[in-house]
């Protein structure tokens, strides 16, 4: 039987989506798998990687509502088909979550957090979840002006992260530093700038994937060894260290965590240090695939209700290596999805 | 002390941290000195087997034991 997947987060630049590595795992994970590509961007590399996607879709932006995503989704169904939706953008994840029981009536399956779940997450929510999993989280402060910006400065001490709400993070050294980041930042990403302790000690992260009933069916960690001016990995290694992997077990038992999950860390011994939950999978998911624990083909199957075996251990010392790929189309590619929003792999 | 035990270091003194995900290179006589310490061998039996293998006097071995082990402490490989 053929399972029809949409993906978004298809973009392949310096700062990727995870949606071409989460086709590339689902591939992988059986010949019975047709992939979508869902797009915001003409441009979006997973629009021309036919060897990945079968279809590709240009979807209205989020902040447009709901309506007109889910009118584009029910076209798919109809015309190629649509049973699992793995929606990878953040800004995208609020609608997904609000909807998923509507789309679930329509046959469109997906498994993702709750609303409170997703709140229980958020940067503002962060210091108490992180109390309640007896792990340390920075001093954080949001801030919308340069005024708020030096009381933050003289309560946190410098240096200090300055942050964007959703995406970048810059080290700031001196006031001025901080201040040319917080007006660079809030051009880009908008308010509040967020202000944060520098944590001493080695930058973990964790993937994984929760059933929704406390446990984890699956989880790869790892130590980003070269990464990209914005912090995204280049050369990455498995590790094993017991107090990262206890945390994101007790992350996941605490909160009943529903669906994929990616934890960023500051580990100092056993002193854990909490610096973000994101709500999907990152874009390095396919390093966890690539050593034999499939997360999205998991994420498929307990959307669909079928029962998903718990993945096994994974070995410390698995070596991680991204590279740029270039591929060759023709004007008429991009033309077709300009004009139709829609293009269909030969 | 846990953190050496799990040391992970091949024969041409590759060091690999499973927890941290940490590597580092190794010469012959760092190499000999970690596996020693994850032997659990004492500083003076590691500085005597030192004095075996190379052409070092014992006080010298010693000292340069001891200043490699304040390393690893340092970068918090050793307790």
């Amino acid at each position: 039987m053929t399972i029809y997947v949409a993906i978004s987060g298809i973009n392949a630049s310096d700062n990727p989506g995870p949606g071409v590595p989460v086709a590339k795992s689902l591939l992988a994970a059986s010949a019975d798998i047709k992939t979508i590509g869902l797009s915001y961007d003409l441009h979006d590399a997973g629009n021309y990687l036919d060897d990945l996607f079968d279809s590709s879709f240009i979807l209205p932006y989020p902040s447009g509502g709901w309506d007109g995503i889910v009118a584009k989704l029910r076209h798919i169904k109809q015309t190629v088909g649509l049973d699992v939706i793995i929606p990878c953008l953040d800004a995208e994840l609020p609608l997904y979550i609000k909807y998923q029981d509507a789309l679930a009536k329509e046959g469109i399956l997906t498994f993702l957090p709750t609303v409170g779940q997703f709140k229980q997450r958020t940067k503002e929510n962060l210091a108490l979840l992180s109390k309640n999993l007896d792990l340390q989280h920075p001093q954080t402060q949001g801030v919308i002006n340069i005024e708020q910006l030096q009381k933050a400065l003289d309560k946190i001490q410098l240096p200090v992260y300055v942050k964007g709400n959703y995406y970048e993070a810059f080290p700031a050294f001196t006031k001025y530093e901080a201040i040319s980041h917080f007006t660079k930042i809030a051009n880009k990403w908008g308010f509040p700038v967020l202000v944060q302790e520098v944590v001493t000690g080695e930058e973990l992260n964790v993937v994984g994937v929760g059933d929704g009933n406390g446990a984890t069916v699956g989880m790869v960690a790892i130590k980003k060894l070269t990464t990209t001016t914005l912090g995204k990995i280049w050369n990455g290694v498995t590790i094993q260290n017991p107090a990262l992997l206890n945390a994101a077990k007790q992350f996941v038992k605490t909160s009943n965590w529903r669906g994929p999950f990616e934890l960023e860390c500051i580990v100092d011994d056993n002193r854990v240090t909490l610096i973000e939950i994101n709500p999907r999978f990152p874009a390095w998911v396919y390093f966890a695939t690539g050593i034999g624990i499939n997360l999205p083909e998991q994420i498929v199957q307990l959307a669909m209700g079928k029962p998903c075996a718990k993945a096994g251990d994974f070995a410390a010392g698995k070596l991680y290596i991204r590279h740029t790929s270039e591929q060759i189309c023709d004007i008429a590619d991009l033309s077709l999805l300009a004009c139709s929003g829609e293009r269909h792999g030969s | 002390m846990q953190k050496i035990k799990d040391l992970a270091i091949n024969d041409a003194g590759f060091a690999f941290d499973p927890t941290t995900g940490a590597s580092f290179t190794l010469n012959e006589v760092a190499t000999q000195i970690i596996s020693s310490l994850k032997d659990q061998d004492d500083l003076q039996l590691i500085s005597l087997k030192l004095t075996e293998m190379f052409e070092v006097d014992f006080e010298q071995a010693y000292q340069d034991v001891q200043e490699f082990v304040e390393q690893l402490k340092t970068y918090k490989i050793y307790s």
